[in-house]
């Protein structure tokens, strides 16, 4: 049984980062960029969302799992 | 430490097979609900983009000081999740229940914000056909806005609920003992399924509440 634990400093680390970019996305979205605006809060959302499923899903071990081989099946 | 006995269900060979099995599937439900979330998401785009200036307006009386701090109490619920979820990895029974007891209140904190947010916008009339006025032109296509407004958050609510309730029972079942190292699936498809319902709200909050502010 081979759980890969991911140490609580990275969990932390990516906590802050989405605090950022939920601070960074507010203020984007008073900055006049015209259609960029539109795409800057898009962008920051899909950031936010790959930290989520990459670490807080853990997605990222699960693929280093699944190359590492040990499936049985 | 309690050890009860590492329950592989019979169609299974392997604790790692049964452990991979309860993962996909709960991949596989995520799936279906991003198509749920998506067809709702594709209707707002549409509608924003054809009518631009009404979404904006609307989306002004939004007040993103209510869906900000929404979005960061969600973000602290994540994080804890991940930390229960890391606990029930380790087999930490104190330390799954004391970071689940958390992600819980910040997810009733969520709906509690909500509740408030959903009574000013009936004391503002926005709420579609119930109880609605608006003095600026397009008032049917800021009404549309409303509609997918409160459907969307209407059902991101309904899935923060449905969470607490799940959360809930992992609590209780981690308390008695029943969730360890060697068996810790419920823990980590329920906290698949919360993170979830947080990414769903990264999308809603920029594109309900930040359309109109520049």
């Amino acid at each position: 049984m081979s759980t890969h634990v991911v140490p609580t400093k990275t969990y932390a680390a990516i906590f802050v980062a989405l605090m950022v970019l939920l601070g960074l996305t507010v203020g984007v979205a008073y900055i006049d960029l015209g259609p960029l605006n539109f795409a800057a809060a898009m962008t920051i959302a899909v950031l936010k969302a790959f930290l989520i499923i990459a670490v807080f899903m853990d997605v990222r071990s699960a693929q280093k799992r699944g190359s590492s081989g040990s499936r049985s099946c | 430490m309690s050890e009860p006995t590492p329950a592989t269900a019979h169609q299974f060979e392997t604790l790692e097979q049964q452990r991979e099995s309860d993962i996909l599937g709960m991949w596989a439900f995520l799936a279906t609900e991003v198509l749920f979330f998506g067809g709702l998401i594709m209707c707002y785009t549409f509608a924003r983009f054809s009518y631009p200036q009404a979404f904006a307006a609307a989306s002004h009386h939004l007040y993103v000081s209510y869906g900000g701090p929404n979005t960061a109490i969600l973000l602290c619920s994540s994080f804890t999740m991940a930390l229960a979820v890391r606990a029930a990895q380790l087999g930490q029974r104190k330390a799954l229940v004391g970071f689940l007891i958390p992600t819980i209140l910040f997810g009733l904190g969520f709906l509690v914000v909500k509740g408030f947010e959903y009574r000013t916008d009936y004391v503002e009339q926005l709420v579609p056909r119930f109880r609605f006025h608006w003095d600026g032109p397009e008032a049917g296509h800021a009404e549309l806005f409303f509609w997918l407004y409160f459907v969307l958050t209407g059902l991101h609510a309904l899935h923060v609920t449905i969470g607490i309730g799940v959360l809930t029972i992992v609590a209780i079942l981690g308390w008695r003992g029943r969730i360890t190292a060697q068996n810790h699936m419920t823990a980590e498809v329920a906290g698949l399924y919360w993170h979830f319902v947080d990414i769903v709200w990264v999308f809603l909050f920029p594109l309900l509440y930040l359309i109109g502010h520049r």
